[in-house]
């Protein structure tokens, strides 16, 4: 067996939850949302990082986080969980289960009826959405159950959560980034994830990172709360670039003073880079174009690993929404205008409500 | 493949020895086609390549290379290549640092700085240290020098120096690299050097990535600016490319503009470079 692995090692090695690029030969991991990893060009790249840029309440960044962790025990991956904000364990205890089998069918059925009525749209395809191949790669979670507790125990999970620092280093203000990353590559030798190793099964680690350079990252001044975080950065992605390992970053870009473009320098340090608009709190909310979604996928950066040309995603409007059993990423695009236009002219919140146009007309003629 | 570029930049009528040429990367766009190009170009010419490698690693170039029809693992065999790679240097550093605890940080801290500052020295960017650049820059030289006793030329390619800031290196230690690029260059004219850097569009005022571009302008003798379309995404174009010659001389030789802009589409095994307007949409 073990011979057998180290043979096909030299091409690409199988491991479970991953998938070989159909553009480059690089190997992929699902991010745990199928049509993110479309939108992507079909995963994350084992080495890379996935920075997320985090939303204003928090709500879908962190959710998206859930997603890959959960997906990461679901395909058996090893787990390193980094987060000052939020507890490791608590974020655990939060993540949902594998949705049994959900209602893809009537599902495409409405998508279908609305491009009979949005004819200017029938060429343009929405973003698959479903999982395909005879693998399988990326699912569906259900967030109204939480994952059984056995199998989290039965993982391999390794928590942070910056209480007890170990490590100190010169060039750092805030040991707890030194410590996470001395966490990190520890995790890294001691998992045999590193590419020089030759373990008999070949795994991959998943690193997730919540809220890195929130409040409780800080220190002292700003300028070296900015050049820690960069510094930190920068280590953690060579740690990166010579292991199995794929980590996923949300970061506060809300919050950052970005007069020097620290945010564009964060982007700049990982592989790809989405932000998440949510209409929550803001003038989109109400706005009857967008009701249909919960928020806006900006994507900043995408991966050029091995290869001259980033992947080239159909449409960079791209918008996503939250159901019970799916986060979905689809291409925007504006809901079928009915016969009673009243609804965008009138721009009335009463008249969003999609069944109550009719019943909203009279109550205004009477 | 890489020869339309090769050709818009000219840098292979040019003979690039002796001159500098600064690769400026706007934020949201990949100028690593243009490194890449150098690269390639270099290799035709039979040139010793040395590549020093803050940003991509040592197999995406290879992996690159096997597309456009070399490889690096052999040519770095031969000599043709090599290879320094500051983010190994940091991966080694992390690795390290739990040797030192917390106590006994400063006693461990003194004994590899004195190494350091001889040639032999490791790097360490875990630490606060003066002579950091120096220890980057050395043992680039040392495999210069090597290399020119097998080679006529060299071309050293810097992928992208705006790292260094996120090592926490000043504005005035990275101009300090940049000078002695530019010295050794002057001691050893068949030498040429190929930087590439990241810039922002911030505050030039304050941000340092954008003013180290600044002031390289002013040295460089072939000038690369690489801009996202500011339309937007597009997918029959991947961006704006700039080319802009400073020296007087090879203008007039080659008439070529000041300034010539070019519109790039990239694609897993060719570039395509159109003029503005253009483009042909096969």
């Amino acid at each position: 067996m073990a011979s057998n692995v180290q043979r096909t090692k030299s091409k690409i090695p199988f491991i479970p939850g991953t998938k070989p690029s159909a553009q480059n030969a690089q190997l992929l991991i699902s991010t745990g949302i199928p049509s993110l990893d479309h939108v992507i060009g079909g995963g994350l790249p084992v080495g890379s990082i996935l920075l997320i840029e985090e939303d204003t309440y928090n709500s879908y960044a962190k959710i998206m986080l859930k997603y890959f962790m959960a997906e990461g025990i679901v395909s058996s991956h090893s787990l390193l969980i980094a987060s000052r904000d939020t507890k490791p364990t608590q974020l655990l205890a939060e993540l949902p289960a594998v949705a049994v089998s959900s209602s893809t069918k009537s599902k495409t059925q409405a998508t279908d009826e609305q491009m009979k009525i949005a004819w200017r749209y029938q060429n343009m395809k929405i973003v698959d959405a479903s999982p395909t191949g005879g693998q399988v790669f990326g699912r569906f979670y259900d967030l109204t159950k939480t994952m059984d507790s056995a199998d989290i125990e039965h993982a391999d999970i390794i928590k942070w959560d910056g209480n007890d620092l170990k490590c100190k280093a010169e060039s750092f203000e805030n040991n707890a980034y030194v410590d996470l990353l001395k966490t990190v590559q520890e995790t890294l030798k001691h998992g045999q994830f590193l590419v020089s190793d030759n373990p008999e099964k070949r795994k991959i680690l998943r690193i997730a990172i919540q809220s890195l350079g929130s409040r409780l990252w800080l220190c002292n001044t700003e300028e070296s709360t900015r050049c820690d975080l960069l510094k930190f950065l920068y280590c953690f992605r060579s740690l990166l670039r010579s292991s199995y390992a794929v980590a996923t970053i949300t970061v506060p870009a809300q919050n950052f003073d970005n007069t020097d473009a620290l945010v564009e320098r964060i982007e700049h340090l990982s592989d790809t880079a989405v932000r998440l608009e949510s209409f929550a709190g803001s003038a989109k909310e109400t706005n009857p174009i967008f009701r249909d979604y919960h928020g806006l996928l900006h994507i900043k950066k995408l991966s050029a690993f091995n290869t001259l040309a980033p992947h080239n995603p159909e449409s960079t409007d791209l918008a996503f929404k939250l159901r019970r059993k799916k986060f979905v990423i689809e291409v925007l695009h504006l809901p079928p205008e009915l016969d009673d236009t009243a609804q965008r002219e009138q721009d009335d919140s009463s008249a969003i409500g999609s069944c109550g146009s009719g019943n909203s007309k009279k109550l205004l003629e009477f | 493949m890489t020869d339309s570029v090769c050709s818009a930049l000219g840098i292979d009528r040019v003979d690039m020895c002796g001159k500098m040429i600064l690769i400026e990367e706007q934020h949201g766009s990949d100028a690593n086609f243009i490194v890449n190009s150098v690269l390639s170009g270099a290799l035709e010419k039979g040139h010793g390549i040395c590549l020093v490698l803050f940003h991509n690693t040592f197999g995406h170039y290879h992996n690159v290379g096997m597309k456009m029809g070399y490889n690096l693992n052999v040519l770095k065999e031969r000599g043709q290549v090599t290879v320094v790679e500051p983010m190994k240097i940091a991966a080694t550093n992390v690795e390290d640092l739990g040797h030192d605890s917390v106590d006994a940080a400063n006693v461990d801290l003194s004994s590899p700085q004195q190494k350091s500052i001889d040639d032999t020295g490791f790097p360490d960017i875990m630490k606060l240290d003066k002579t950091l650049v120096r220890q980057l820059y050395t043992p680039l030289k040392n495999k210069c020098y090597e290399m020119l006793q097998s080679r006529d030329s060299i071309v050293i390619i810097i992928d992208d120096l705006s790292h260094m800031f996120d090592m926490r290196l000043s504005l005035r230690d990275v101009w300090y690299y940049v000078r002695y690029l530019w010295s050794l260059m002057q001691f050893e004219p068949t030498i040429s050097v190929c930087i590439m850097t990241h810039t922002y569009k911030a505050d030039p005022d304050s941000c340092q990535p954008d003013m180290i571009a600044i002031g390289i302008k002013h040295m460089a003798d072939l000038i690369v600016t690489v801009k996202s379309l500011s339309t937007g995404h597009a997918s029959d174009i991947s961006g704006k490319m700039n080319v802009r010659w400073k020296i007087s001389s090879i203008r007039r030789k080659y008439h070529w503009a000041e300034k010539t802009t070019y519109l790039y589409k990239l694609m897993d095994r060719q570039i395509k470079l159109f003029a503005p307007g253009g483009a042909n949409l096969s």
